[in-house]
């Protein structure tokens, strides 16, 4: 228990020691030193960062997502076995012989894992790219142009956001037959809308500023406008948006791809594994890696979402 | 009227009716007229349709009766597409300091947008400014410009050599086109700061900014719809004296708004006053200044604080039901 008063004077010592850091200094002055000399390093390293995004959680989680960006393009080369060859003992716990163990099959997990990057970060990445676009692209003339083009737009938007996410995505993939290909259309269906809505309600916001009507008064085209005036000032949250929204694309298609209506059989996609895991419950490692890399990568990049929104907040000045 | 040119902006029985429950009637008939190179302040209340003269006269919004013209064309309203090059002669400098400048875009980059308008004007031969290139080529370097922050130094840019509308160029010499940094320069900032971005610049400075690229159009009408209302005191007066200077130097007449009659006075050599979507009083800035006319007129000289140091607003006038009485039209 801990009452205000109390509260306030341990923050009144507080900023007192703060104030005064030479009776510190002398207090514990060797220590000090070796720790200031590692510090310096490491303060050093901080500020190769830009100051916007300098936030620890961020830089965690984009070490995690370059490490998985790195292992998409190196993945398969690194993997310590083929990722389909089914040379060695099914089910081997996780240990010497396999790290983390292998399957049904005798596949090495960790080698599937590795191979597996590339299909569900490679994808999603590809997914969020095409619906941003879309997305963006139909928010920017809906916002951009009202009226009737505006109002056509946004009803086909509220209609396909009227659907269940994951329902229609399973139908349309459904519809179009399971592959992995038509996991990306059927989920790109489903992704593009929020961006469009977004977008379209910047763009409304940013068309009353005066420096979009004073481009217009200096003659500035619809087109020229749309490009100088409001596409630049809407990247910022469309970025962040984008990024927040990769874990959930990776989470689509692994979905997808569980429920059998992505990925086909021998292709190493964590949703897949994880789908193909749940008929061998007690073989815990089967489930809990590939699920742990989905969501190394949902979490990683739903950090960088928010450090990004932190970094491009009005308020911090970036020249 | 004594024999005057052709006005370059024309406006009358101006009616705008905002649609909405009940519809706003924003104007109710309002006629005046622009003249080549003169600077007019308007000035009335918030709310009595202002920044909706202004919005018609940039096409903004479409009047409801009556006719808008410059140079003897009516003002059509924009639309989707480009802004008919012969109506880009009347630009425009917004009252929100935050938001007259792309933040995203570096302020030199904006500043070029007016130039190039310019360029393009001068091809289509719309400029009026001595066919020669509105402020360009003749204007001394930059370090012969007095000190630009100055007032008095302002006046002097105004009456002095930076006149480039009569001085014809040097002969045969290469015309030298004015840049971003130029203008920076003109309205008392750095040639550097062309690379910088508006959130940089303090509102005052920003204003300055939006009035370089504004001007750098070669326009022949400058409407500042209260650009120095959102600025402190010791910089409004400073701001105002440059746009009106700037632009009377280059033949760009300035159609100068404010609900603060203290400051236009101050550049504005004809006042116009609205009150309620009308025209109350009209004239010759000392004329209206010392011997207003209409009851509105003289409740808003009444409301200026009295120069005494002290702040004191001098006793209130009279119930509103007065200023419906007819307008006061002063003749010079
Ligand atoms: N878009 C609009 N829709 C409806 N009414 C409007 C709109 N814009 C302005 N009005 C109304 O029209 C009248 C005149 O507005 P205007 O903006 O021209 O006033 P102003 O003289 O510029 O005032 P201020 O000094 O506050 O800027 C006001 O009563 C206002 O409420
Ligand atoms: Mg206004």
């Amino acid at each position: 228990m801990t009452n205000p008063g109390q509260a306030k004077a341990q923050a009144k010592a507080q900023t007192k020691a703060q104030q005064c850091p030479q009776a510190q200094a002398q207090e514990s002055a060797q220590p000090r030193a070796q720790m200031a000399n590692r510090r310096s390093l490491t303060r050093r390293i901080w500020r190769l960062i830009p100051p916007g995004l300098r936030q620890p959680l961020g830089i965690v989680a984009a070490l995690i997502a370059l490490t998985w960006l790195v292992i998409c393009l190196v993945g398969p080369s690194i993997a310590p076995y083929d990722p389909l060859a089914q040379d060695l003992p099914r089910f081997t716990p996780p240990g010497s012989v396999a790290w983390l163990g292998t399957d049904e099959l005798g596949r090495d997990l960790l080698s599937r894992i590795l191979a597996g990057a590339r299909v569900t970060i490679g994808l999603s990445l590809l997914l969020v790219c095409l619906s941003m676009l879309i997305g963006s692209l139909l928010g920017l003339l809906a916002g951009f142009f009202g009226r009737w083009v505006g109002e056509t737009i946004m009803r086909f938007t509220d209609l396909v956001l009227a659907f269940p996410t994951v329902i229609l995505a399973m139908v349309t993939a459904a519809a179009l037959g399971a592959s992995l290909f038509n996991a990306v259309l059927a989920a790109l269906v489903v992704s593009w809308p929020p961006y469009a809505r977004v977008v379209r309600s910047i763009v409304m916001g940013l068309r009353e500023n005066e420096f979009v009507a004073s481009g217009r008064l200096l003659g500035f085209s619809s087109v020229r406008s749309m490009r100088v005036d409001i596409l630049p000032n809407t990247v910022g949250p469309v970025l962040v948006m984008a990024s927040l929204d990769i874990g959930t694309a990776a989470l689509l298609l692994s979905g997808l791809s569980f429920l059998g209506l992505g990925a086909k059989p021998p292709t190493p996609e964590w949703g897949s594994m994880v789908s193909s895991a749940v008929a061998h419950f007690d073989k815990w490692w089967l489930g809990v890696f590939p699920g742990l890399a989905i969501l190394t990568v949902v979490i990683a990049f739903n950090f960088i979402g928010d450090a990004l929104r932190d970094a491009l907040d009005p308020g911090v000045e970036k020249s | 009227m004594n024999a005057r040119p052709n006005p370059v902006l024309a406006v009358r029985d101006l009616e705008v009716v905002y649609p909405g429950h009940p519809p706003v009637r924003a104007l109710r008939g309002v006629s005046f007229e622009l003249f080549a190179g003169e600077v007019v302040g308007l000035v009335g209340e918030s709310g009595c349709g202002k920044s909706t003269i202004a919005r018609v006269l940039t096409g903004l919004v479409a009047p409801s009766g009556g006719v808008a013209e410059y140079l003897g064309k009516p003002i059509s309203p924009l639309g989707v597409g480009r802004r008919p090059l012969e109506l880009t002669g009347i630009q425009m400098v917004f009252q929100d300091p935050g938001s007259s400048l792309n933040p995203r875009r570096r302020v030199g980059a904006q500043i070029q947008d007016g130039l190039d308008l310019a360029q393009r004007r001068r091809r289509g031969h719309l400029t009026s400014h001595g066919g020669a290139v509105a402020g360009s080529g003749a204007l001394p370097e930059p370090g012969a410009l007095p000190e630009p922050g100055a007032v008095a130094g302002l006046g002097g840019v105004a009456g002095s050599g930076a006149q480039p509308t009569g001085i014809a160029q040097p002969d045969g010499g290469p015309v030298r086109l004015d840049t971003p940094e130029d203008w920076l320069v003109r309205v008392g900032l750095e040639a550097g700061d062309a690379k910088r971005f508006p959130r940089s610049f303090s509102g005052g400075q920003r204003q300055r900014i939006a009035t370089a690229r504004a001007l750098a159009a070669a326009p022949e009408v400058l409407i500042g719809d209260e650009p120095i209302s959102a600025l402190d005191a010791s910089t409004q007066a400073r701001v105002a004296y440059l746009m009106s200077s700037l632009a009377q130097s280059q033949n760009t007449a300035l159609l100068f708004i404010s609900h603060d009659l203290s400051v236009v006075r101050l550049i504005a050599d004809r006042l116009i006053v609205m009150w309620a979507g009308r025209i109350v009083e009209a004239g010759p800035t000392e004329s209206v200044w010392s011997n207003p006319g209409h009851p509105y007129t003289k409740s808003l000289l009444a409301a200026i604080p009295l120069p005494d140091g002290a702040g004191r607003l001098p006793a209130p006038a009279g119930p509103t039901g007065e200023f419906s009485a007819p307008p006061v039209f002063h003749t010079s």
